[in-house]
């Protein structure tokens, strides 16, 4: 993009840069040299593998040691653990499901959050901004919505979540369908959610750059701006993780208590 | 001309999500000047629905990057 | 396909081509299948060693803090609750003892009183008796001074009398005057 000359070339090449900014690629572009990766990898790929060996590392240094009362690291974590376990896991699916299912969330919590966090931080890229990635992890809460009930409710109990009580049988046939595309459209939700989320906000960051780069000095406290938007970031990214989480649970919960 | 009409589209969607969030955030603030003891609930419910709004608007932009795309 | 135009692209990554950037603008609308299975795999092998390394002891942890904390709790509860019961019989005993002091002081005074009472009461019979004693004693003196003074003084005038009466009367007459007189007395 550096030879553009006219308005619309360099209009053009910020375009380009953006898009091929915020979609996945087969190499990584460290500051020295250019890692190249495996075409199953790529890398939204690594950026997965590496937000699992951060998670991992962090909780295995943070509560190595047994102590009776967390300190530190160990204390700021267990706070969260413990936000996701009531006001997420049980909130929603009541104390005794939402103790034994807490873990399943604090997994999926910890894990949108840190591929949203690495979003931010440079030389790293955004998995989350990956519709792959978040249509996989809606995937397991659709997983979860459906295996849960039938494990739960059985195949009649689990149909019998898309009939509600008290309805007359004409407006049940149109009702039930509906119903049951929604459990889809729900998961189709929480997928664009995380994934829109994720790549607006980078979209939005390197158009505002952009802008000095096309319109020249004129525009350059679109520079505040983006710096602006790039702090909400740091906000978005854990609400959007707990959002994703939230959501997860009240469908699955949804689901698997029809009758509320 | 997809690009323009995906703006428009784009401009359309923004109105929306801020009629909605400016909906939200004045009954919110209404709320929280009633009952200033229900504040931390009122945030972290205006919170959850600002985001699911969010996602609507989004939704929308992700079909009109779609559009601008193609 | 995107792996293939982007690994020719590799040579040419400072200056993406059109052709390049058409392919990865399309492709990230495009959900594919690889990331999908590599999402899938990450996350399970991630939630199985959190839940192993992480999730178990941490939320066991927190349950038996919480089960400890009830139960520390319901034991300082409990412990107030003995304290309470010990302080009030212990307030029992104190008032039960102040009672039982007052009542022996009452009963001390009483008694005090009592024999205060007896004493004076001895002491006034006594001086009741002594008194009457005295008295007895000046009647019977008195009686005796009289009769001492009538004898003495009949002597008196018997003498005096029989002075006179020696030169004037003989002792018969004057014995009769005498008993005259005495009459009289």
């Amino acid at each position: 993009m550096a030879a553009a000359s006219t308005t619309a070339e360099r209009t053009q090449a910020v375009k380009d840069y953006v898009f091929s900014h915020v979609s996945n690629s087969d190499h990584w572009a460290l500051p020295f040299f250019d890692v190249h990766l495996p075409g199953w990898l790529t890398l939204h790929g690594l950026m997965l593998i590496v937000a699992a060996l951060i998670l991992i590392a962090l909780f295995g240094l943070a509560f190595r040691r047994n102590d009776r009362v967390p300190r530190g690291l160990a204390g700021a974590l267990e706070a969260i653990v413990k936000f996701v376990r009531d006001n997420i896991s049980i909130a929603n699916l009541g104390e005794e499901d939402g103790r034994r299912m807490a873990p399943l969330f604090c997994s999926l919590f910890f894990f949108v959050l840190t591929l949203n966090l690495m979003g931010i931080v440079p030389l790293f890229a955004t998995a989350t901004g990956n519709l792959g990635v978040t249509t996989a992890l809606a995937l397991v809460t659709l997983g979860v919505m459906i295996g849960g009930a039938i494990y739960k409710n059985g195949l009649i109990g689990f149909a019998k979540a898309f009939v509600p009580a008290g309805i007359p049988i004409p407006v049940l046939i149109i009702l039930a369908p509906i119903e049951f595309m929604g459990m889809f459209i729900k998961t189709f939700a929480l997928t664009i959610r995380l994934f829109a989320n994720m790549l607006a906000g980078h979209i939005v960051i390197f158009v505002l750059l952009g802008l000095v780069v096309i319109f020249g000095g004129i525009a350059l406290p679109s520079v505040v701006l983006a710096i602006g938007i790039d702090l909400l970031e740091v906000l978005i990214a854990p609400l959007q993780a707990y959002i994703f989480t939230l959501l997860s649970a009240m469908f699955i919960a949804q689901i698997h208590h029809p009758e509320h | 001309m997809t690009g323009t009409v995906a703006a428009i589209g784009a401009g359309l969607v923004a109105i929306g999500a801020a009629l909605g969030i400016g909906k939200l955030a004045a009954a919110s603030v209404e709320g929280i000047a009633r009952q200033p003891e229900a504040a931390a609930k009122i945030q972290g419910a205006m919170i959850i629905t600002a985001a699911l709004i969010e996602g609507v608007a989004l939704f929308a932009a992700v079909v009109c990057l779609l559009e601008v795309l193609k | 396909m995107a792996e293939t135009s982007q690994e020719q692209a590799i040579g040419t990554i400072e200056q993406p081509t059109p052709y390049e950037n058409e392919e990865a603008q399309a492709g990230f609308l495009k959900v594919s299948a690889p990331m999908m299975g590599l999402t899938w795999l990450t996350f399970g092998i991630l939630a199985f060693v959190l839940y192993k390394i992480a999730w178990k002891p941490v939320l066991s942890a927190l349950d038996n803090r919480e089960k400890q904390i009830s139960a520390a709790l319901d034991e300082a509860e409990k412990t107030r609750e003995a304290y309470a019961e010990i302080e009030q019989q212990r307030q029992k005993l104190i008032d039960e003892a102040d009672a039982k002091a007052r009542e022996i002081v009452e009963q001390a005074r009483k008694a005090a009183i009592e024999s205060a009472q007896i004493i004076e009461a001895k002491a006034r019979d006594e001086a009741g008796i002594m008194l009457a004693n005295a008295e007895r004693e000046i009647t019977t003196a008195h009686a005796a001074a009289l009769a001492d003074l009538r004898r003495e003084s009949a002597d008196l005038a018997i003498s005096l009398s029989r002075k006179i009466l020696a030169d004037q009367i003989d002792e018969p007459r004057s014995r009769d005057i005498v008993k005259r007189i005495l009459e009289k007395v």
